[in-house]
């Protein structure tokens, strides 16, 4: 309060800064360098990247070290099915934190009223949308590398011991890893959309996780081809295909590697344009 | 400048904002007034470009607020202190609003000197009491050093010495020549800082003018005289055309004239004085005889929304409340809140009301 | 100024034996209630689970009838054997989500709106508040559970006519009832977790986590540590309820299964109640 005391007493130190320089434009740099800011400074950002780190590489691990240690119990059919896509199998869990993520970046905006704030400081919606995409893709894809090579390192020995083959020098291994970083962005990115279109953090969590968990559950059933087509392009599927080395591995039908990606970049942008379109229409 | 032209929002069936033209301008603190729901909040979200206005337009020195530069650098605003994220300490709040337009770190440095919120700039804002919840808004709002600035209920929370400082602080800003614009319930307050007044009731303006005319047109002033010999005086003022109303308490007030022309009428009579004070209406009279019939939301109960007689002391919207009239922010629970020259004394209760 | 009661401005309030305790704990239950009630995540999810488990158990009944033809030796012996828990089970599976996000947000939401200080104002007795919430959302859950599990049931066994006629026998009616009994527990176990993590999002995930993640994953660890952590997670254990017979690597009958479930969420239950008594709000 001392700064207060000698600030007043009669006329204010308002010290009328009238920072010479003069007003330019803010731009898109402006909006990134401030979402870049918000995005570092909660603690939410750190607790859901470690604890995607420690579940995904920890399940990749532990999955990793039972199958090695029942390595003669498993069926020969089984043990063709390993390859790249098992040693990151703890993402198709981790995945969820990382969703999560962006899911909390846009909602807990919402709820806190920050998002007035926010707009207040940058009108341009558009804008800001955009730089907020960018900055979550930023973060999530170096922590989606660091997710994917980790796994690699701690997970990988269970299965090269027993001759599985995952030489990064063959390019599907290399491409199977780096989808990981790919693959958890985007779902990052459809939480985003749904904190967006949902504006509150419970209902776009179980939005989510419906997404992710309950989606396929359901198309795993689905019967005949027409069933197994639709079970292929479903978001958590059509993931799980750009991470492996190569289509139909594990037994179910999958799409290729390519067009995984182009699936899911289709259901990312499903949800990303309405939740565009509404953010710059409706009232804050 | 802020210029609202034919501004109009509506909310489904409800018209929150009807047609308001106002301007705010430069070099004098503007308040505006209002009672609850009448439209402030909305008028000034609007102003800021958070919500869309149905028709009609406001601009900031002539553009409407997306099309500003940098909008921080423009217009300062402190609508809702709560609009922070809890688990971001001050100093980053501050900073990721800086980076946004651009600004230096130095700047916030300077505007959590400025608040006087140095000791805990570093703690998570969520922990905040409400007045320091408050400064950091207040904080946020100068950050850009900005030409116009925008209030909604400063002084929410701060203790008695804050609350001296950001009535100095508006005013050092308005004289400075910029823009303020404040929005508040606390007449007294208003009546110290305001130089000029918006009023809006039911959404729509009911008044832009400089708060002495406003007052002037408003209420009526009188003055109170206090005489031994009180039988002889009266009628003598009655006879100049002044009304002469008698109290209870043998002293009388005088309509229509001032000071120096009842002393005169008094000294050529040979007739002794004991009390000759001008009593000038409050803000508060003004504002709600002005607004009686606008308030949406009455506290009380039944004989709210009455209108006030000429020349009565109002006491509209309190329902059938005798002294003590409950909620009021800044009344200090005297039903006739009037503003001698100089600092405001509670005149004793007037006895008929007591039961 | 006077005191007498004429004068004062607020109008008296009929107090009707306030403070007694037999009667605080039913305003308690009242308050709980209409909390409930009043907010629209509670209608969300439970429209959400009368939808959803109904459904559930009339897709995959769909689903299998539809598939027969394909449908291995294995899987075609499993719904002879349990069809009740064949139907049961999807509906389950999926419906409990909903349940355990409105358990969470039951009491979770309540810090993060801050509504808590003013529960906490109007009693302060702590624990008897958590138990009046407890007590209100159980049931509830309760009376709701058993009517979806019903519908569920019937749903169920009507697709599955043509490949089996279903008896509902008195030693089968558990795994009916048992859906919503689990559905119950499973609401007071999330509004615990709910009350011990106070964090909205990271209680849901953590709940989330643990239904669909942990609950299975917990099936790949082999030999008898496997069968104990399996048999022992408190969703697995409760979950057996609905089943007739308890799969290989489940060491409990199902009633005592579900008596797991139940002491867990009791245990989990005094440490909330605990902390609750402890922290600051």
């Amino acid at each position: 309060m001392s700064g207060l005391v000698e600030a007043q007493a009669g006329s204010p130190n308002t010290a009328p800064v009238h920072l010479g320089a003069p007003i330019r434009r803010v731009t898109f740099r402006e909006a990134m360098d401030s979402e870049l800011a918000k995005i570092r400074s909660v603690r939410s950002t750190f607790w859901t990247l470690l604890v995607s780190l420690i579940v995904s590489v920890g399940i990749s691990v532990l999955i990793g070290a039972v199958r090695s240690a029942n390595w003669d119990t498993i069926s020969a059919s089984d043990r063709a099915t390993f390859d790249m896509s098992a040693v990151v199998l703890g993402v198709y869990f981790g995945v969820l934190v990382t969703g999560v993520l962006g899911v909390l970046v846009v909602s807990t905006e919402y709820g806190t009223g920050m998002m007035r704030t926010s707009l207040t400081a940058f009108p341009r919606r558009g804008t800001l949308f955009i730089a907020k995409t960018t900055v979550l893709t930023l973060v999530v894809i170096v922590a989606g590398l660091v997710i994917a090579f980790a796994s690699y390192l701690l997970a990988g020995p269970f299965y090269t011991k027993h001759g599985v083959n995952l030489s990064l020098g063959h390019f599907a291994n290399l491409r199977a890893l780096l989808a990981v970083a790919v693959y958890l962005t985007l779902i990052a990115l459809m939480g985003l959309a749904l904190g967006y279109l949902l504006r509150h953090s419970a209902a776009a969590i179980s939005a989510l996780v419906g997404v992710i968990f309950v989606i396929p559950i359901i198309t795993n059933f689905l019967p005949g081809t027409v069933g197994k087509d639709v079970n292929k392009i479903v978001p958590s599927n059509a993931g799980g295909a750009m991470m492996m080395t190569e289509p139909n591995i594990s037994g179910t039908p999958t799409l290729s590697p390519l067009d995984g990606f182009i699936a899911l970049l289709i259901w990312t942008a499903v949800l990303l344009v309405p939740a565009f379109v509404l953010f710059r229409h409706r009232d804050a | 400048m802020i210029q609202a032209t034919a501004l109009t929002k509506r909310y489904g069936p409800r018209l929150a904002v009807d047609h308001a033209d106002f301007t705010v301008a430069p070099g004098k603190v503007t308040g505006f007034l209002g009672p609850n729901g009448a439209g402030k909040s909305t008028t000034m979200r609007i102003i800021l470009g958070l919500d869309r206005p149905t028709s009609g337009g406001v601009t900031i020195n002539g553009l409407p607020y997306q099309k500003l530069a940098a909008p921080l650098r423009e217009v300062g605003a402190l609508l809702d202190a709560k609009a922070v994220h809890g688990g971001r300490t001050a100093y980053n709040h501050l900073l990721v609003l800086a980076k946004a337009n651009g600004l230096p770190r130095a700047r916030v440095d300077a505007v959590i000197d400025l608040v006087g919120l140095h000791s805990v700039a570093k703690k998570r804002s969520g922990g905040f009491s409400l007045g320091m919840g408050q400064r950091l808004g207040i904080a946020a709002a100068l950050l850009g050093d900005p030409g116009i600035v925008m209030f909604d209920e400063p002084v929410n929370g701060l203790d008695p010495e804050g609350i001296l400082w950001i009535r100095n602080l508006m005013k050092a800003l308005a004289a400075e020549g910029r823009t303020v614009f404040v929005s508040s319930h606390l007449m007294s307050e208003m009546a110290l800082t305001a130089d000029h007044l918006v009023v809006i009731g039911l959404g729509r303006i009911l008044a832009d003018e400089p708060m002495d005319r406003f007052i002037a047109q408003n209420s009526v002033s009188y003055v109170r005289v206090r005489s031994p010999q009180m039988a002889e005086l009266a009628p003598r003022l009655a006879q100049r055309g002044w009304k002469v109303d008698q109290q209870p308490d043998y002293s009388v007030h005088v309509y229509d004239a001032n000071p120096e022309q009842i002393g005169d009428v008094a000294g050529t009579e040979g007739l002794w004085l004991h009390e000759l004070t001008l009593v000038q209406s409050s803000l508060e009279e003004a504002f709600m005889r002005l607004t009686a019939g606008s308030v949406e939301y009455h506290a009380g109960g039944d004989a709210a929304g009455a209108q006030p007689a000429e020349g009565q002391q109002p006491l509209t919207g309190w329902g059938a409340a005798p002294q003590g009239a409950p909620g009021a922010p800044g009344v200090p629970g005297v039903p006739q809140d009037t503003q001698q020259q100089g600092w405001s004394q509670s005149q004793p209760p007037n006895k008929e009301r007591i039961q | 100024m006077a005191a007498s009661s004429s004068s004062s401005i607020l109008a008296p309030v009929a107090a009707d034996g306030a403070g007694t305790g037999h009667a605080h704990f039913g305003r308690l239950l009242l308050a709980e209630w209409t909390k409930l009630r009043s907010v629209r995540s509670t209608y969300w999810s439970l429209i959400l689970l009368i939808i959803v488990f109904p459904f559930f158990c009339w897709l995959f009944p769909y689903l299998t009838v539809a598939n027969w033809k394909q449908a291995s030796a294995t899987q075609q012996a499993n719904l002879m054997l349990d069809p009740i828990g064949q139907v049961m089970a999807p509906g389950q599976y999926l419906g409990q989500l909903s349940v355990a996000v409105l358990g969470v947000m039951v009491s979770a939401s309540e810090y993060s709106t801050g509504m808590v200080r003013s529960t906490l104002l109007a009693s302060p007795h702590r624990v008897r508040m958590l138990a009046a919430k407890s007590v209100v959302f159980f049931l509830l859950v309760l009376v709701i559970g058993e009517v979806v599990s019903f519908a569920g049931f019937f749903i169920g066994r009507q697709t599955l006519k043509s490949l089996i006629t279903v008896n509902l026998n008195s030693g089968d009616i558990r795994q009916v009832v048992g859906g919503g009994l689990y559905l119950a527990m499973l609401g007071l176990f999330a509004l615990v977790l709910g009350s011990l993590i106070r964090h909205v999002a990271g209680a849901i995930t953590g709940i989330v986590a643990l239904l669909l993640v942990v609950s299975g994953l917990i099936s790949l660890i082999p030999g008898r540590t496997g069968k104990y952590l399996y048999t022992y997670e408190p969703t697995n254990a409760g979950f057996a309820i609905i089943a007739k017979h308890v799969p290989d690597n489940f060491l409990l009958s199902p009633w005592e299964g579900y008596g797991v479930f139940a002491l867990w969420t009791a245990v989990l239950w005094v440490l909330a109640a605990w902390l609750l008594e402890r922290r600051d709000a």
